[in-house]
């Protein structure tokens, strides 16, 4: 760090490195033990063995503990899929070329090299201007002040996301919810990010920490009356680090640390088959690799939300060219930008523009300079049918990078100007945060990803249209959470049991106790209509017989007899 | 006062507006569904004949002879 009187100290540029990805077929059974590798079903792996000796390289299973003990996972069944996938430790110059002889490998079933992965805040071309925020080097005062009133991102929709209204309520600040950020680097020590810290969960950091700290601040900065405030401050924060692991299982590691219900939040995307015209041109969400989709999934499983940045390469996920396999992909493997085809089950954020004046500006920083029309597709977000939802792309106040508040002490650092769907992704992190904590404030049945996703789509402030940026780019709507959270509340319960039933000699007062649920009053409206549902409910109650009951955290509305 | 755990001897309804009686084990005499609402009284009958009609049993709260309140067990 400087003193003030030089220049400011810029970050060192944060990029991860190439993995070479092996997936085995299923039926070798490939295992690796302290003399190399072996089958657990007796097949020959001679010239597999043999390519990896000579080329001095070690195979490495993608999902297990890698050798962190405080998240010592249980290693994937011989029969899950999981199992089936190893990363190749190597020199990276010699990566494609093991990845060639690989797939000669009878026991190979894939070999594929992943170009390096980075966080959305590269600085190239007509990617400049996201995140290039130098910090001012004058000195912080003693007391950081209160700058709340500059994260419209957290007022009333549609310009925010309504953090005040999910704030009333029992749960509404993410109490009891845990969420990792998988990235690089974070200052742990930041004074805004001290309370509900889980801290590292996996792997270590990286010294370029103001891209982690923004997204840690976005999410989770402390209520107090200093700095920034995050979306869901009760929340418990941690952060799982890609420095010299595979991204695959840093997103495990994250998988082992949480529980369902908890969410994990993926900052990074990756050059993908249309990148190379220069900058984050091309960067897409990494699911589209097929063992970054096999994390994803086995989180999701797990009833972990996953949150994936859309990616800054101004893409369209819907073009043809993403069903086109990398050289090496499985040939099982199917475009996951492509509804149609197998889902992974991610929230995909992609990220749109700021009302216009949000700090007293009406356009971006170049050379980018688009005219900021609010909730319209930020020109470098990636869109398509895959997309889920959107967040500030611009003008996210948070903690980190020093250009709002900077001087001598990191920890003392604030930003106005955090971008790209690096900002964005946090946004729709914490309001499912939010809404988690509400879910389980009332004991409701937790939000899962899957219905995560749907309910972004299905609630929350429209896309809107700008010059060269039509409505038909999708990056979805901006999360409201006045409208999120009831609709979240409002879901059918399958296959339920009628525990007991109670009623009121008086009109339209009739209850159902659900399994696992708890009382429900029939909703009223309609004598005849409470009479009709009783009726059901007192009959399956009765015989036994299961129901299917749509319900919310108050009332039950209807009822299947099965 | 709530009569908890009873079993449902008798119901019996008339085609008048809201006439619903029952006998409940071990507590003498009919006992009315509290008139007021018609699709209240309705759901007491509901619940009482399915009662009796699978051998549930039920805690009733009785003011005097009137039925207020079921809950079905």
């Amino acid at each position: 760090m400087t003193n003030g009187t030089s220049g400011p100290d810029l970050e060192a540029e944060v990029k991860g490195k190439p993995e070479l990805i092996v997936v085995a077929k299923p039926e070798a059974a490939v295992q690796v033990t302290p003399d190399g590798v072996a089958s657990a079903t007796g097949a020959s792996l001679s010239d597999l063995q043999e390519i990896l000796s000579d080329e001095g390289a070690r195979l490495e299973p993608l999902f297990a503990a890698g050798g962190d003990e405080a998240n010592a996972a249980v290693a994937p069944a011989p029969d899950d899929e999981a199992a089936q996938f190893f990363y190749v430790d190597a020199p990276e110059e010699r990566l494609e070329t093991i990845a060639a002889r690989l797939n000669e490998v009878d026991a190979v079933e894939a070999a594929y090299v992943k170009p390096a992965a980075e966080p959305a805040q590269q600085v190239l071309e007509r990617s400049a201007g996201l995140n290039l925020m130098e910090p001012d080097m004058a000195a912080a005062p003693a007391a950081s002040p209160d700058f709340r009133s500059r994260q419209q991102y957290l007022d009333a929709a549609p310009a925010g996301i309504d953090t005040p209204y999910a704030w009333t309520l029992p749960g509404g600040r993410g109490q009891g919810v845990k969420v990792v950020d998988c990235e690089w680097g974070w200052q742990v020590t930041h004074e805004d990010l001290q309370a509900n810290s889980l801290g590292i969960v996996a792997g270590t950091i990286h010294s370029s920490t103001n891209h982690g700290t923004a997204v840690w601040g976005e999410i989770g900065g402390d209520v107090n009356t200093l700095g920034i405030v995050g979306i869901s401050p009760d929340a418990q924060l941690g952060a799982s680090s890609f420095v010299n692991r595979p991204t695959a299982a840093t997103i495990d590691s994250a998988t082992n640390a949480l529980s369902a219900g908890d969410i994990i939040l993926l900052e990074i995307h990756r050059p993908g088959p249309n990148s190379g015209a220069g900058g984050q041109q091309g960067y897409v969400g990494i699911e589209w690799w097929p063992d970054d989709f096999a994390a994803i999934r086995r989180a999701v499983n797990k009833g972990i939300i996953v949150v994936e940045a859309a990616g800054n390469g101004w893409q369209n996920l819907d073009d043809p060219s993403y069903d086109i396999a990398q050289q090496g992909f499985p040939a099982s493997w199917r475009n996951p930008f492509r509804l149609s085809n197998p889902q992974c089950g991610a929230v995909m954020v992609g990220a749109g523009n700021p009302p216009q004046g949000t700090h007293g500006r009406n356009t971006s920083p170049g050379p980018w300079s688009e005219p900021y029309v609010d909730r319209a597709r930020c020109g470098f977000s990636n869109w398509g049918a895959r997309v889920d939802a959107q967040g500030w792309g611009w003008e996210v106040t948070t903690a980190g990078y020093g250009d709002l508040q900077g001087g001598a002490d990191k920890n003392k650092w604030y930003t106005d100007r955090f971008s790209g769907t690096s900002s964005a992704s946090p946004i729709v992190t914490g309001a499912l945060a939010s809404v988690q904590g509400v879910v389980k404030a009332k004991s409701m049945p937790l939000l899962t990803s899957w219905r995560a996703r749907q309910l972004l789509r299905s609630t929350g402030s429209p896309q809107q249209a700008a010059q060269g940026r039509p409505v038909s780019q999708r990056i979805g709507n901006r999360p409201n959470l006045r409208q999120l959270i009831p609709a979240a509340m409002k879901m059918w319960i399958s296959n339920a049991t009628v525990r007991f039933t109670y009623t009121v000699a008086s009109s339209q007062a009739a209850w159902a106790y659900i399994e696992t649920i708890g009382w429900r009053r029939i909703r009223t409206g309609s004598p005849d209509g409470v009479s009709n549902v009783f009726g059901i409910c007192c009959r399956a109650q009765a015989s036994g017989k299961k129901v299917n009951v749509y319900i919310d955290d108050g009332y039950l509305y209807s009822v299947v007899q099965l | 006062m709530w009569n908890n755990n009873k079993d449902v001897q008798f119901v019996y309804s008339t085609h008048g507006p809201q006439q619903v009686w029952a006998i409940f084990d071990g507590m003498p005499g009919w006992k009315r569904a509290k008139v007021g609402s018609a699709d209240g009284v309705q759901n007491v009958a509901e619940i009482l004949t399915t009662a009796k009609a699978y051998g549930r049993k039920v805690n009733v709260y009785l003011t005097g002879d009137d039925i207020e309140r079921v809950v079905m067990l």
